[in-house]
């Protein structure tokens, strides 16, 4: 019998590239827990954002208007 | 309580303090059953038929059912007893008779090689409303049940998973790994164990509880509150230790014992986590929950702070899973009684310093 052809979930691909970002993972991470009691919307949002942008780089080329989705809300969501 | 009472019953002299004839509720109290709800029944079940269909994955995440369910029937060795007809409520894939099933579960006995504990059993009813998952491992082989012949698994899909269709006083012993934690009636369901069970004869459960996974539960309450402003509940609540022994108690069973065993597994990253958990067929079921996936965004923050808040040194995170073990018996004449306060006749405080 044919092993079945090994898929690769999104799920993982999404944790690939996000393993990629360690230092700014980290970053974030800590702006977080300089004040985990009273945390408030937005509170790290430039660490979150470099973060973003390093899983946004390091994550695999995705279809042309996913990439464009992602250009324009980058400074947003 | 009733303070509606009809007209002829009322005593007459009553009238002027019921506030001009009408009977007036003076205080709150709950009126008729309470209704338990806190977890989705029906995704629960979606859940475990979809773990169910991937059957590779579910065989590699049930590491911590196995165990759990090993650690469950260990404690049958203390037990010198034969039980003809047992009861797996909430068997999953049948980890408790895999577990019963393992040869020589005993290694530090006297004679070196025991019997599998299934020999102390005649019929195991493996009781689950998911029909695929309690179906899985159907012709796996360690399932097999050649090398205990007396032995005899009989599965049996639950249509409600708290409501049990079996007669009273049937079952010498109930057995149930990590599936009490879905249940939303845990009262109803413990005092329905009680009543298929015979007279002196024990409930050993086990689920999960307290602190479980308390670090997958604060970093996504962090991230979602920083990423979103606010947060919704991605891990359930689950009964305390205190819990469990006042509702033990409650429902009419004797001799308690209930312990906590904390296991520890570390992960890669949080998604391996959460994969698991779903391979588990242990997804977020609570009632009002947030509907589809938890965001990108949310994901990316909360591993960024699971591994600020808890992770290790090596860079792997922890994730607890904190097990109440609860142990009863239901109510019978014969059993040990404790002796009447104050019969005592030997001083502890003697004993303990001729020590």
């Amino acid at each position: 019998m044919q092993p079945p052809k090994a898929t690769v979930r999104p799920i993982q691909r999404f944790a690939s590239a996000v393993s990629k970002c360690s230092v700014e993972s980290a970053a974030y991470g800590k702006c977080i827990l300089a004040d985990y009691n009273s945390v408030h919307k937005d509170m790290c949002v430039k660490e979150f954002m470099r973060l973003k942008d390093c899983y946004l780089v390091c994550s695999p080329p995705r279809p042309l208007f996913r990439y464009l989705y992602h250009f324009f809300t980058r400074g947003k969501s | 309580m009733r303070l509606n009472l009809a007209p002829v019953c009322r005593p007459q002299q009553w009238k002027p303090l019921l506030m001009g004839g009408t009977a007036r509720r003076s205080y709150a109290f709950q009126s008729g059953s309470l209704n338990f709800e806190v977890f989705n029944r029906r995704a629960k079940w979606l859940q475990k038929e979809r773990a169910a269909a991937n059957v590779e994955g579910g065989r590699q995440a049930d590491y911590l059912k196995d165990e759990v369910a090993m650690r469950v029937c260990e404690r049958l060795l203390d037990v010198k007893r034969q039980f003809p007809r047992v009861l797996d409520l909430g068997a999953n894939s049948c980890n408790i008779a895999r577990a019963l099933l393992r040869p020589n579960p005993d290694p530090e006995s006297e004679p070196p090689v025991t019997d599998p504990l299934a020999t102390k059993i005649t019929e195991l009813v493996a009781a689950e409303s998911s029909h695929s998952l309690l179906h899985r491992d159907h012709d796996h082989p360690s399932l097999s049940t050649t090398h205990v012949p007396d032995f005899k698994l009989t599965r049996h899909v639950l249509e409600h998973d708290e409501l049990l269709p079996f007669e009273p006083d049937s079952f010498d012993m109930v057995l149930s790994s990590m599936s009490m934690h879905w249940i939303n009636d845990l009262p109803g369901v413990l005092s329905q164990i009680n009543s298929v069970l015979k007279p002196d004869y024990p409930f050993i459960g086990a689920m999960l509880g307290g602190d479980t996974l308390y670090e997958l539960r604060t970093s996504l309450q962090l991230a979602e509150q920083e990423r979103k402003g606010g947060i919704s509940p991605h891990v359930s609540p689950l009964a305390d230790v205190r819990d469990v022994g006042g509702l033990l108690q409650r429902t009419g069973f004797k001799m308690l014992t209930v312990d906590v065993e904390d296991i520890v597994v570390d992960y890669p990253d949080m998604f391996a986590l959460m994969q698991d958990l779903q391979a588990m067929g242990e997804g977020n079921a609570v009632l009002g929950r947030e509907m589809g996936p938890i965001g990108r965004d949310v994901l990316l923050a909360g591993d960024a702070i699971y591994r600020a808040l808890h992770g290790n040194e090596d860079g792997s995170i922890p994730a607890t899973f904190r097990i109440i073990h609860m142990i009863g018996w239901k109510e019978s004449p014969h059993q040990a009684q404790p002796l009447r306060r104050g019969s005592g006749q030997a001083s502890l405080k003697d004993l303990l310093e001729g020590q």
